[in-house]
């Protein structure tokens, strides 16, 4: 009897919990690939209901009073909570522009590693509890994300701004996500510490002896990882092994956090850049600066509605100003890419063209290889 | 564990057993037990069921595959299991030595600053820890922290003489961090000590270096060896010295282990984590074990007796300005990291003291972080967390020792064990269990501020019954007897007697977890989602995703409020006759 109950309150695992919802995701199938291969958007096929009265409706209201429906509801509301994988002063400039545009709708904001913000997604689904509204999350985030039934399909006045390839596309006209910005990540590095001579132009590069003891890897969310995707793809196997040589260290701080050292000095440079960073703070007059690695990994943000958002109305009407005028004058100050923008060099979008299951076992591979040849010291 | 043998008896005129056993005394004895039994054993069982159950969680039944991980991982190199023990053991070693020695110089010598070194003992409880490891980073990084960059400049050194991310780095922060608490807990043996051994030694003509070692060591060896064991304990366990130092380091312990379990990829290894978790424990319990036989044996070595006496001070002579040197480095160990924030507080982005940088000097960073909301929220959230967790020990540590000291139930032992039990849990397994039970079971706490107090009630039980069972213990029975015979309820002589003399056990205690519980990482680490984050986790996020910014204005405002608060507290616990 008691071990009858005993079982009963032991929990059930999240993993096996995790295939049950994968299973009945695959019950109501959504896409699961990257948006740089989405198709384009249909144009609404029915006219949208005259008064929505759920998040389902809210989402795909497209009549010309939705933004003022949608702001009286939110300020009824009151409040919205967003989770980004965006890091740095961007996320409190996005609060502070939608809530002086919005005064009576508060956001909570978090900045969080899609790592962490994935499996927490999970349990809270699985707990019946739901605290987030909104969230602009990368596309190996969205990867997984997709199916895992976490997102509302919705509509924005503001999808015509975005070019079909930035677009994840539900049924009805509606999209799962659009990608507002791509971070860049490539060699950042201080240019008090680094003579010119030293700074890689090629993956190749980061070999160069100068290098040698200077390199740390970001180890907090997958950066780290995503790069050393990026390395045995295009450069081999074997070139994590010879990047050992290198004695490169690891810490463990977003590459937002690791830009804080190579600006300190701490650190002379990094592959796991992001230049929106960089040019943030060089334009503060810090000693750092930033060259593309090509192919280029580009974290490509995208906005999404959360599926059961406390907060419906708040929800859709910031996930339309961030991809509006508004929003993308915010990521524009900090220096964010513009998914419509031409490019120099090649990109690389993490977790483009696999499936959820195999980029999560790659995406650990590629960690724990990075870690393997981390210097101990 | 507390002390049976300490236990007091049931009175002179075994009046306990005559006395019929009120049905309050039985409610209470039920209501503990169970409380106690809900927050201290679920965490142990699911921690074991999950270690248990494969990566397609309980849809496998039962398998060992999660051990087999564990086991091939330390048997592919001992480095795991090395680096844990040596971290653990050199972190405690240093600051037993450390601890001690100023302790010593306090209590039994004239050096110089022993107040100062009081202060600064206290004080560091109010500075997260966290904050005082991210200073060290600026402090002893190896490529631009400021003391090794001065160091480089004055004596023309080609490299930094010393570099924090090594594990060299690792064992000197976690001494320096843990010696205050060896400094406090040293400082009441060696008062208490009687003098009368030395102080024969002294008149027969031995030196003090002789006294020392041959009398005053000996007698504190006892102490010693707990107090070592108890740190060694928290070393096994700790969590943020090793993540934020350890893994640039490239040297992993059974903490970040776990840690990277569950936070590698998109999809945690929980049977994985379990598992580690598991070894994890059971290396705490064996280290815990000689600590209790210390414990119980303490008696042996007592050397406070009814006779009064007032301990000699030893005159250093000319070894007291090298001593007081010593007793400062308490309050430089706090001050250090406490200048770095302030300073990397007033700038645009981190630079080393210099005028240039004195000319970039702002305050932008204060309203830019006090307009983030996690960061205001994890306030609120603190104070409530903290304060509930605190009084919550309290009450139930109060009312257990009550049980073991002064009832005749059988079953006491089983308080006693259970109340001491969470010893055993790191921080992040603790929350790890904490996480899985509080996800599946009925009661929606899930998600809130009040999963995170849950988990801190469970870890601090010990701790809050080492205040209240030594303060009961102190109170004699026959005051409760008299006034029982004189026709008092339970319930007056709870309010009229016990409580009133508990106060100052009872405000300590309360103290100590509210302070400790405002910072504590690694509980909580596991168990934050959006809208419950406290401090110590708001902190953890703004170092991670690089608001430096942010994260030192922060800083300074929390450190300044917190040593405010202890301030505070300190004097209201003076006024009360107790230390802390």
């Amino acid at each position: 009897m008691i071990r009858a109950t005993w079982r009963k309150l032991m929990p059930v695992g999240i993993v096996a919990a995790m295939i049950a919802s994968a299973c009945s995701a695959a019950a109501t199938p959504q896409p699961t690939a990257a948006p740089t291969a989405a198709s384009s958007v249909a144009p609404a096929t029915s006219a949208p209901p005259a008064k929505p009265t759920n998040l389902a409706e809210y989402a795909a209201y497209q009549g010309s009073d939705r933004t003022a429906i949608l702001e009286a509801c939110a300020t009824k509301e009151g409040q919205v909570f967003w989770s980004s994988e965006l890091a740095g002063g961007v996320i409190t400039a996005m609060k502070t522009a939608f809530q002086k545009k919005y005064p009576g709708i508060a956001v909570s904001e978090q900045s969080v590693a899609g790592s962490d913000f994935v499996p927490r997604m999970v349990q809270e689904r699985q707990a019946k509890k739901y605290t987030v509204d909104a969230f602009e999350m990368s596309s190996d985030s969205q990867l997984l994300i997709a199916t895992l039934d976490m997102r509302q399909p919705y509509w924005s006045p503001a999808l015509a701004n975005y070019q079909d390839d930035a677009k994840e596309v539900a049924t009805g006209g509606l999209v799962y996500q659009v990608v507002d910005r791509y971070s860049l990540m490539g060699f950042g590095y201080n240019t008090k510490l680094l003579p010119a001579s030293a700074v890689p132009t090629t993956y190749a590069d980061l070999l160069k002896p100068e290098l040698k003891g200077k390199m740390v890897m970001s180890g907090s969310g997958s950066s780290g990882a995503q790069l050393f995707g990026v390395l045995v793809t295009t450069q081999g196997a074997d070139f994590a092994t010879k990047l050992k040589a290198q004695n490169y260290t690891i810490q463990q701080v977003s590459g937002r956090g690791l830009l804080d050292l190579i600006t300190a000095g701490e650190v002379a440079g990094s592959p796991t850049i992001y230049q929106s960073h960089v040019k943030t703070d060089a334009a503060k007059g810090a000693p750092v600066a930033w060259v593309p690695l090509s192919p280029v990994s580009a974290n490509a943000g995208g906005s999404s509605v959360a599926k059961d958002a406390p907060h419906p109305c708040a929800a859709v009407l910031l996930t339309d100003f961030i991809l509006g005028a508004d929003g993308r004058t915010v990521l524009d100050s900090f220096f964010y890419a513009n998914p419509g923008a031409k490019f120099d060099y090649k990109l690389s979008v993490p977790g483009a063209g696999m499936t959820a299951d195999a980029y999560n076992t790659k995406i650990k591979e590629w960690d724990a290889l990075m870690r393997a040849n981390a210097t101990a010291k | 564990m507390t002390n049976p043998g300490q236990a007091a008896p049931a009175g002179r005129l075994g009046m306990a057993r005559r006395l019929p056993r009120p049905r309050l005394e039985v409610a209470l004895f039920v209501v503990l037990l169970a409380a106690l039994a809900w927050l201290v054993l679920p965490p142990l069982l699911v921690l074991i069921d999950t270690s248990l159950h494969g990566s397609a969680g309980k849809q496998t039944g039962y398998t060992l595959d999660n051990y087999d991980v564990v086991l091939r991982s330390l048997a592919g190199g001992p480095e795991l299991l090395v680096n844990s023990l040596v971290f653990a053991f050199g972190g405690a070693i240093v600051a037993v030595i450390l601890g001690t020695t100023m302790a010593w110089l306090a209590e039994r010598t004239n050096a110089p600053f022993a107040n100062v070194a009081y202060l600064a003992a206290f004080f560091s409880f109010a500075v997260p820890g966290i904050i005082k490891i991210i200073a060290w980073i600026f402090l002893l990084g190896p490529n631009a922290g400021f003391l090794n960059v001065w160091a480089m400049k004055l004596f023309g050194l080609e490299s930094a003489p010393f570099s924090i991310f090594s594990m060299g780095g690792m064992i000197m922060l976690d001494g320096i961090s843990w010696a205050p608490v060896v400094f406090l807990l040293m400082t009441s043996p060696f008062r208490a000590m009687d003098p009368a051994l030395e102080e024969s030694a002294a008149m027969s003509g031995a030196s003090s270096w002789w006294v020392f070692s041959r009398i005053t060591f000996r007698l504190a060896a006892p102490t010693v060896a707990a107090v070592l064991l108890l740190t060694l304990v928290r070393s096994l366990q700790a969590f943020d010295i090793a993540a934020l130092i350890g893994i640039p380091a490239g040297v992993q312990v059974f903490t970040t282990t776990i840690f990277l379990e569950i936070t590698q990829g998109f999809f945690p290894s929980y049977g994985n984590a379990a598992a580690y978790s598991v070894v994890l424990v059971a290396i705490v319990g064996l280290a815990l074990i000689p600590y209790y036989r210390l414990s119980q044996h303490g008696q042996k070595y007592a050397t406070i007796t009814g006779k009064g006496f007032r301990p000699r001070r030893i005159d250093l002579g000319r070894w007291r300005i090298p001593a007081g040197a010593v007793m400062l480095l308490l309050p430089s160990f706090l001050l250090l990291p406490v200048l770095v924030i302030i300073w990397a507080s007033l700038l645009p982005y981190i630079q080393p003291p210099s005028l240039e940088a004195l000319r970039s000097i702002t305050l932008e960073n204060f309203p830019i972080a006090f307009s983030n909301s996690s960061i205001v929220r994890s306030i609120t959230n603190t104070l409530i967390v903290s304060s509930s967790a605190a009084s919550a020990v309290v009450i139930l540590t109060l009312v257990a020792a009550w049980v073991i000291l002064r009832t005749r139930f059988r079953g006491r032992w089983i308080i006693d064990l259970l109340a001491t039990l969470p010893l055993v849990f790191p921080g992040i397994v603790l929350g790890l269990a904490v996480l899985q039970i509080y996800l599946t079971v009925p009661i929606p706490i899930y998600g809130t501020i009040w999963i995170i107090a849950v988990a801190f009630v469970a870890k601090f039980l010990p701790y809050g019954m080492r205040y209240n069972h030594a303060g009961l213990l102190s109170i004699h029975r026959e005051l409760e007897e008299s006034a029982q015979m004189s026709g008092a309820s339970f319930l007056m002589i709870a309010r009229l007697i016990i409580a009133p003399l508990m106060v100052p056990a009872i405000v300590a205690s309360w103290i100590y977890v509210f302070l400790v519980t405002s910072h504590e990482l690694s509980e909580a680490l596991l168990l934050s989602s959006p809208g419950n984050e406290i401090l110590s986790i708001t902190i953890w996020d703004l170092w991670l995703n690089g608001q430096l910014g942010s994260l030192m204005a922060f800083s300074v405002v929390i450190t300044f409020a917190l040593v405010l608060l202890a301030f505070v507290l300190l004097r209201f616990s003076r006024s009360q006759g107790q230390t802390i």
